[in-house]
């Protein structure tokens, strides 16, 4: 403590040019801690600020005060002096020159730790609030300028256009993806509607529906192919979807034929009793084969044969046409 | 150097950590960092000139800081918010220039 005192002291007197420098003494006041500090260290301003006045006193006060600059002059011969004998190395210092406030305000070791702690911790505040504002200020639009802001309002607009614009795109695609999808699962309804038909129509596929089964038995004589043909052309008229002869598919491409072993129909032989399935309108098919002088009435008259026709809702034609090898014919694509 | 150490522990915690403002202290953060750093001018100031005292530096710090809090919360709850931070920035920037300067006037001897 002694020892830094005596170099408050020397320090003193080496800075003492500047003491009365105007500028740091109009500076003074605006500083708080220095203010606060100058109330506790009344002692050594006072002694510092002495030889102010004394300078500058001929200038502010009347020339009327002789005790004054008697005092001045001795104030300056007595700092004079002081300088003088201020040495290190002797150890002697004036007396009037010496702080007291210091040996005032020594405080304890605990005192000293827990305030450099506080130092520390606000410093560490400042710090880190400091860098805070750093990360939070270069992300804020408030610090860019006007300009800046026009700038990058621009590049936005423009940015939205062209989002905009690429999302007219997309769902155009979008929409035409959708269209063709329809268009393909359109196209796949009419094709397996298609191929129900087309089913049905080739013998591929069995069917029920309403419909008549028509069975005729021979009694004696012997019926020709072309009569039986002629009955499925008959029913084939009245709308017959389907028709089935005593096993057999009757398809576009069916035959009956008289062979000498007897009736073949599609490769097949058939004998009586002959039994035709057809589904299609129950009352028209019936009609087809029971008119007058149609060929239910001929088989009778003629043949002697046994005519039955039977209207029923529901026949099953289960009997399927021999897929056949299309030599010549080719798939239109 | 208890304050040095301080604030270079500050300033890493900072970096590292990545905090979050949280909204009602944005107004205000950058006023108390500069209030708190026109008391460290301060303090350096009076260190220079053998007057430093501890304690009065722990509380110029913390009233400065909540002075300025104070004054712009103020200015907001009056209408006049960005003038009154205007204000005190101005103030302070002030403040810290004639610290800076006397410091200087140590430092180089004019």
């Amino acid at each position: 403590m002694t020892d830094h005192r005596m170099h408050s002291d020397a320090h003193d007197g080496a800075q003492d040019p500047q003491v009365p420098d105007p500028a740091a003494a109009a500076e003074q006041p605006a500083e708080a801690v220095q203010t606060s500090r100058a109330h506790k260290s009344a002692n050594q301003p006072r002694q510092k600020a002495q030889p102010k006045p004394a300078r500058h006193k001929p200038k502010k006060q009347s020339a009327g005060e002789f005790l004054t600059t008697d005092i001045a002059q001795m104030l300056r011969g007595q700092r004079q002096k002081d300088s003088d004998n201020d040495s290190l190395d002797t150890g002697t210092f004036p007396v009037v020159r010496k702080k007291l406030e210091r040996t005032r305000t020594q405080r304890t070791l605990w005192q000293r730790i827990i305030t450099s702690c506080l130092i520390i911790v606000l410093c560490m505040l400042l710090g880190f609030g400091y860098v805070t504002q750093l990360r939070s200020a270069s992300d804020n639009y408030e610090s860019l300028s006007e300009d800046e802001l026009v700038r990058l309002l621009d590049e936005t607009n423009t940015q939205v256009d062209r989002l905009e614009e690429q999302r007219t795109q997309l769902s155009n695609q979008v929409a035409s993806i959708t269209n063709a999808t329809d268009k393909q699962r359109e196209l796949n309804a009419v094709a397996k509607k298609n191929a129900t038909t087309s089913g049905i129509l080739a013998g591929r596929l069995g069917c029920e529906g309403q419909g008549i089964t028509v069975t005729i038995t021979e009694t004696g004589t012997t019926i020709e192919a072309a009569r039986l043909f002629t009955l499925v052309e008959e029913l084939r008229n009245a709308g017959a979807e389907a028709i089935a002869f005593n096993g057999v598919r009757i398809v576009a491409s069916s035959y009956i034929v008289d062979t000498d072993e007897g009736i073949e129909a599609d490769g097949q032989l058939v004998t009586s009793p002959y039994e035709f399935k057809a589904i299609g309108d129950p009352n028209a098919l019936s009609n087809a084969i029971q008119i007058s002088g149609g060929i239910g009435a001929q088989l009778r008259v003629r043949y002697n044969a046994n005519v039955v026709v039977r209207t029923q809702s529901s026949v099953v034609i289960d009997e399927l046409a021999s897929t056949k090898n299309y030599q010549y014919a080719k798939i239109v694509e | 150097m208890a304050a040095v150490i301080g604030l270079i522990l500050g300033v890493v915690v900072g970096i590292f950590v990545k905090p979050d403002i949280p909204i009602w202290l944005q107004p205000y953060l950058p006023i108390m960092v500069v209030a708190a750093l026109d008391a460290l001018l301060g303090a350096a100031r009076s260190y220079f000139e053998r007057t430093f005292n501890d304690r009065v530096f722990v509380i110029s710090f913390l009233s400065n800081v909540i002075t300025a809090a104070l004054l712009v919360l103020l200015g907001d709850q009056l209408g006049v918010g960005s003038q009154l931070t205007t204000a005190v920035i101005v103030v302070l920037g002030i403040r810290i220039f004639s610290n800076v300067s006397a410091i200087r006037r140590f430092i180089f001897r004019g």
